[in-house]
């Protein structure tokens, strides 16, 4: 049975028997201890061990990534800004990318749309817009 | 849905074509690959089913926890912990079985009890807080048992303290109600100085947590240019509700009087008032200060010493907060080519004037010299009393209320009282003569 669970039985609150300080729990080392030394448990007595604080994650349920492309000859990709900077102040690394692609691969048809809203808000109309235009990829880009 | 991102060197905003030009055939700051290929290759390459595996040191992606680090000593276990990110580049409190088990004893939930869930959008995961994970960061911050009911009440809200922006963003963060003095919190004399054992390690443990959620891994999350000394304690303060003139702020946000609760806040700048106002109202002179604060969605939060509370109540009429945060919205302005002039608020509030979303559709088509009045909602201007009255002082920011989280049902220790002059938590003056 744990501290906590047998003080809780007892009556006596956890907390007033176990507070305040970390005096009384320092860790089990010694101070100065020569390398080496031992403690009665064979461990060497400076040595600490402590909690681990990483935490376990597990992956988000996700729905599957489209399909990637074969290869970008002859198909159109939107540059999407997502307007951090607000009203389409940002676009300008958008057209750069585009000028890029037109003069290195320009088989690639890029489109530059702006994101409606701020940069917080979503923009489904943009979205629809895309599918409908038959739109072979996107790059949604927010830039600081 | 997953996504593959790619990051471009910063900043973007304003950047010539030619900079920007070199940012795209030159280096992702975070991979050193060639951004452009990047972009290729991610519309380009099969999707694998393991290629979402990011490099943050804390995360375990086993799906199960090593409980335990591998012996070592107390020297080496400090450098261990800073290489690996896990601290705020001060030294920590280890965190021993015994000390992480002591300070459980400040709760009365389970060990494994989920306290919140983060997520990550770059890496696609759930980071699953627990009660113990709080504890031992508690442990590493510094903190007693007795401060965990509040560390766990932060943590239930999900809030990092240090949000991923290239801005200096930071946080504050105000305890209300009886556990102020049970904690020893100071809320009066020097409360926000580095000199109360609680203030300090609540509001360090705080940035830890927010470390271990993934929110400072540097060029993923964390981004910001300057970044912001707030956030080595979060201005941890308990509000002096004994001194204070009006109801208290938890109170305002529909809790009980008797309830303990901690209430967060977020922004960027704080501006103290010096001496007083004697030339001036108190009023006329905070607007001086509000004037430098961009307004963003009616945001302010005033801090006033309770000398200058009473005054506004006593000598100014103003019988409520809300009545003084009225009062503001009613009276102060500002040319609506200083307010639309604020990158701030063109990034934000222009896109909704855009949309035809009132007033700031209306705003945006005045003249540049045309006065509009940017604190248009008195319910987001906050104001929260804290001080010794040694002097009637107050500081103004542009931090914005985010969420109150109740301490009570983390707590492990019945309420008690005192504390009357707000001044919990201070040490007794030193006794070797210095003053």
């Amino acid at each position: 049975m744990d501290r906590r669970k047998m003080l809780a039985l007892l009556g006596v609150s956890p907390l007033v028997a176990g507070a305040p300080s970390f005096a009384r729990s320092a860790p089990k080392i010694t101070p100065n201890a020569a390398p080496g030394a031992t403690s009665h448990d064979g461990m060497d007595s400076s040595m600490v061990t402590v909690l681990n604080p990483a935490i376990a994650t597990r992956l988000a349920d996700r729905v599957p990534l489209a399909p990637r492309l074969d290869s970008l000859d002859g198909k159109t990709i939107y540059l999407v800004d997502f307007d951090w900077g607000g009203m389409g102040q940002n676009d300008s690394i958008q057209q750069e990318m585009q000028a890029w692609f037109a003069q290195h691969m320009p088989s690639v048809k890029t489109v530059i749309k702006i994101k409606g809203g701020n940069f917080v808000t979503d923009d489904p109309g943009l979205w629809k817009e895309i599918a409908a235009a038959h739109g072979d990829g996107v790059i949604i880009g927010v830039a600081g | 849905m997953p996504l593959r991102f790619i990051y471009t060197p910063h900043p973007v905003a304003g950047m010539p074509p030619s900079v920007l030009r070199g940012y795209i055939e030159g280096s992702d700051p975070a991979t050193q690959q060639t951004v452009i290929d990047e972009v290729i290759d991610a519309l380009t390459r099969p999707v694998s089913e393991d290629e979402f595996t990011g490099d943050f040191a804390p995360v375990s992606r086993t799906g199960t926890r090593q409980t335990q680090l591998e012996p070592d000593t107390d020297d080496n276990l400090q450098r261990l912990f800073y290489e690996r990110g896990w601290t705020d580049g001060l030294p920590i409190i280890l965190p021993t079985e015994e000390r992480v088990a002591e300070m459980l004893t400040g709760t009365n939930r389970v060990p494994d009890e989920i306290v919140t869930e983060i997520f990550l959008h770059d890496t696609q995961e759930y980071l699953k807080f627990t009660v113990e994970m709080v504890a031992i960061i508690g442990v590493m911050a510094g903190a007693r048992p007795e401060h965990l009911p509040v560390l766990l009440a932060i943590a239930s809200t999900g809030h990092p303290s240090i949000p991923g922006s290239t801005t200096p963003f930071a946080c504050m963060m105000l305890v209300n109600g009886p556990i102020r003095h049970e904690i020893e919190m100071n809320s009066g004399i020097g409360a926000f100085s580095p000199r109360t054992l609680a203030n300090s390690v609540i509001g360090r443990a705080w940035t830890l947590l927010t470390i271990n959620w993934g929110y400072m891994r540097l060029r993923k999350q964390f981004w910001t240019s300057q970044g912001n000394p707030i956030g080595y304690n979060n201005m941890c303060v308990a509000e002096n509700e004994e001194r204070s003139a009006w109801e208290p702020f938890h109170v305002q946000k529909k809790f009980r009087p008797g309830e303990s609760v901690v209430s967060l806040f977020r922004g960027w700048s704080f501006v103290n008032n010096v001496v007083g106002s004697s030339q001036r109202s108190v009023g006329k002179d905070m607007f001086l200060q509000l004037g430098a604060m961009p307004g963003l969605f009616s945001a302010a939060t005033l801090i006033l010493d309770p000398l200058v509370a009473r005054h506004l109540k006593e000598n100014d009429g103003f019988q409520t907060k809300l009545d003084f945060c009225r009062w503001i919205s009613d009276n102060f302005t500002m040319p609506a080519g200083q307010f639309w002039g604020t990158d701030l608020i063109h990034m934000m509030m222009a896109p909704l004037a855009d949309q035809g979303i009132e007033p700031y559709a209306t705003w945006k088509k005045l003249p540049e010299d045309t006065l509009i009045k940017p604190y248009d909602k008195p319910e987001n201007i906050n104001i929260v009393v804290v001080g010794g009255e040694t002097s009637p002082m107050w500081k103004v920011s542009d931090f914005a209320y985010a969420v109150s989280a109740s301490v009570d049902k983390w707590r492990a220790k019945p309420i008690t009282d005192g504390c009357a002059d707000g001044s919990c938590g201070l040490p007794d003056e030193p006794s070797n003569g210095t003053s």
